[in-house]
């Protein structure tokens, strides 16, 4: 597998439910070491996507491949290489901690119970507790160590911070990226490619490289953060035609509008960069 | 079929329970085998040992068969090598098939060297049974089969226990079934090993993907069933002390619907002797001792429906001065409703079964006239007990008591003399409904928020 060769891949993706359309039409392809920031409103289909990604839904049409692997037909290869930490963590109720710890790593060939207690102790986790008396924070604490212990090269994060105070948020985030640059540093050429879906977005607008729009089962919006801070504009409504394929967005509301200043260069100096917030509620509008 | 892997597949506490179950079963099956050639008198106790085995098995075979699919469930979300599912589902299904030889042989041993007339045979045959149809029973429950199973199970065991409990006696019925064909024994007999295989050979290579839906079935008449039974709350004694985060106990609607149920089968089983009461009979001291036990069995049970903190906010919510009445009126929905359940599935397999006719399903029900008044009082009664909060010591007070009055009474009156106390008649009723009425109103005094959230349901 070359670098060039996306981690992440959807063609076409929909999922139908009898009473609505969760996810329309998702043609996703991200690049291996991106960090991508997935964003929406509630119910926009982000954890629906994200449990179609890693094969634990069926979509209705579509398909869905992470590392050239049919996502409904891992390998253990792929699930090795694999994190995912589910919005609502499913635990064994009745082990400790470490127990558990224990009975999920013993599958993973890089799963290192010195790394792995590193990031428990790092993350304020009681590792001698059973799992049936922690805090649902103590519990979202415990998924996100399993995801990560094994050191995955793809991991995907449905909410993972949702139920964490400020400061194991900033630990969790840190782990995500320590862990990738010492990699780096030796040189081992395996970034880790990471998908976090989360609305807390000054968390995420600093650690993000990519970032995911969505809204009701569509991808409105998937480019580079820098990018997208390079070229994206709010701008007061243009009285002067824009051409449409540069107008992002509009709102009515505000007489504003989000341009895209790669079509349309005139308003490379108008208007003003927009922080993730700001975007997030500009498409939203 | 092989573990790579080691787990933990329940809790240290139900391995070290069910070590001790079986360890003291071992010890009695040592007791028949020596006893065996000293005397002929041990063939009831080996179908006691057998009845026993079967019990605890069933509740193994259920404990491993939701491990099993708890396994699936996470590990399945978590999207972890197929090979670790596949160690899990390989060491869940060989604990319960350890267990299952080790049953088979100790029992087939006994009826091998026993006069019984039971076959040898039947040792394998009923623990088969009775693991295939906890372990399906169980799966489905959690989805990883078709949810009907976990009903057409529960339901055909229950009717087919209460009828034949009310007809020809259990005894009988084991009778009947030890002394069924060897051949059809035997074909019984492999249903377990068989099941395992397929089970294993289903679901080693393919994840079972019903799994994911929720923890337990969420689909039609369950769902709804299962939605009205998580509005109440059990206020177990033991619960109060619990001073940690809400466990998942409470969640699960099919162990508070067996909870209330376990009074109810007591009634049944008890009513035919004890209980029974036609109006203008007299009752005798064991009457009201046995009334006494199920009010013990009550107050094990009470239950509160909607306990949530918005109850209490509401409007017109639960406030001090009803509480103890709101206790009551959840706790005797149950109870009548599940009394009127298993009086209808029993008549029903009864006359299915055996051809009774409802005529005499009338008959018999004619003699617990009171018994709906009496419920009502005892449940009265064991709320207000659980009102004054020292439940623990009350349970292990009055429970005493009952043994020891149940004891005196058979030891001096044996069980057709004894003596009569009260006519059933108006004066009874209006005693009893007066009673009732005072206690309500105690218990609605005992009764606090402070004393009803330790039972709180919420985080």
């Amino acid at each position: 597998m070359t670098n060039d060769n996306p981690i992440i891949e959807t063609s076409r993706l929909s999922m139908r439910y009898e009473y609505a359309t969760v996810l329309n039409d998702i043609s996703l392809s991200v690049p291996r070491g991106a960090v991508v920031g997935l964003v929406g409103r509630n119910g926009a289909g982000k954890s629906t996507l994200l449990r179609c990604l890693v094969g634990l839904e069926e979509p209705s049409q579509g398909s869905a491949q992470l590392f050239n692997c049919p996502s409904l037909d891992l390998t253990d290869a792929v699930r090795e290489r694999l994190g995912y930490v589910a919005q609502t963590p499913d635990l064994f109720e009745w082990m400790e901690v470490t127990e558990h710890l224990r009975t999920i790593g013993q599958a993973y060939p890089r799963w290192n119970e010195e790394r792995c207690m590193v990031l428990a102790a790092r993350m304020n986790l009681p590792i001698g507790r059973t799992v049936k008396n922690l805090s649902g924070g103590d519990k979202q604490k415990l998924a996100v160590v399993l995801a990560l212990a094994h050191d995955p090269d793809l991991l995907l994060l449905d909410e993972p911070v949702s139920n964490l105070d400020p400061i194991t948020r900033r630990e969790f985030m840190r782990a995500l990226f320590l862990d990738r640059a010492s990699e780096e540093e030796r040189g081992a050429n395996k970034e880790r490619t990471i998908i976090i879906s989360s609305h807390l977005l000054t968390d995420l607008e600093r650690v993000v490289s990519h970032v995911a729009f969505m809204r009701d089962g569509r991808l409105q919006l998937f480019d580079a953060w820098d990018s997208l801070l390079e070229h994206l504009r709010l701008v007061p409504q243009p009285t002067i035609d824009v051409p449409r394929a540069a107008l992002v967005c509009k709102n009515p509301r505000d007489a504003q509008c989000v341009i895209d200043t790669r079509l349309a260069p005139e308003y490379a100096d108008a208007g003003r960069i927009l922080s993730l917030d700001e975007l997030f509620e500009e498409l939203n509008a | 079929m092989r573990s790579a892997y080691s787990f933990n597949l329940e809790s240290e506490y139900s391995r070290i329970a069910m070590a001790m179950l079986m360890a003291v079963l071992a010890v009695y099956w040592l007791a028949l085998l020596s006893l065996m050639y000293h005397s002929e008198k041990v063939v009831p106790g080996i179908k006691l040992l057998l009845v026993m085995a079967a019990g605890l098995l069933a509740v193994k075979g259920m404990r491993q068969a939701a491990a099993l699919a708890t396994g699936a469930r996470v590990m399945g979300k978590m999207q972890a090598p197929q090979r670790l599912r596949r160690s899990w589902l390989y060491a869940s299904l060989m604990s319960t098939t350890y267990a299952w030889g080790f049953f088979v042989a100790g029992g087939t041993v006994l009826l091998a060297l026993s006069q019984s007339s039971w076959k040898w045979t039947m040792a394998a045959a009923l623990f088969s049974t009775i693991l295939c149809l906890a372990t399906i029973a169980v799966l489905s429950r959690y989805g990883m089969l078709h949810r009907t199973w976990s009903w057409i199970i529960s339901l055909g065991s229950l009717a087919l226990v209460v009828a034949t409990s009310l007809t020809i006696g259990i005894s009988a019925g084991l009778d009947l079934f030890g002394e069924l064909p060897m051949a059809f024994q035997l074909m019984l007999a492999i249903s377990w090993p068989l099941l395992a295989y397929r089970l294993a050979l289903n679901w080693s290579n393919e994840q079972p993907i019903g799994v994911f839906a929720t923890r337990e079935a969420n689909d039609g008449v369950w769902a709804r069933f299962a939605g009205y039974a998580r509005r109440y709350t059990i206020l177990q004694p033991a619960k109060a002390a619990h001073s940690g985060p809400p466990t998942s106990f409470q969640s699960s609607p099919f162990r508070a619907f067996v909870l209330v149920a376990n009074p109810l089968c007591m009634f049944l089983a008890m009513g035919q002797q004890y209980l029974a009461a036609p109006w203008g009979s007299k009752i005798g001291a064991l009457h009201i001792v046995v009334l006494g036990f199920v009010t013990l069995y009550c107050s094990w049970s009470i239950v509160c429906k909607d306990l949530h903190w918005r109850m209490v906010l509401a409007p017109g919510g639960l406030y001090r001065g009803k509480i103890g009445g709101h206790i009551l009126r959840s706790t005797l929905t149950l109870q009548y409703t599940m009394l009127l359940i298993l009086l209808l599935i029993c008549a029903v397999s009864a006359w299915a079964a055996f051809d009774i006719p409802f005529k005499r399903d009338v008959e018999w029900i004619s003699k617990f006239c009171v018994f709906p008044i009496e419920m009502l009082f005892a449940t009265t009664l064991a709320v207000t007990l659980r009102g004054t909060g020292l439940p623990m010591l009350f349970i292990g007070l009055f429970s005493s008591l009952l043994i020891i009055c149940m004891g005196t009474l058979l030891w001096m009156y044996g069980l057709k003399h004894q003596p009569e106390l009260l006519a059933v008649g108006p004066t009874y009723v209006c005693l009893l409904l007066s009673t009732t009425a005072l206690l309500i109103m105690l218990s609605n005094r005992l009764w606090t928020i402070k004393k009803l959230f330790r039972f709180r349901n919420w985080a």
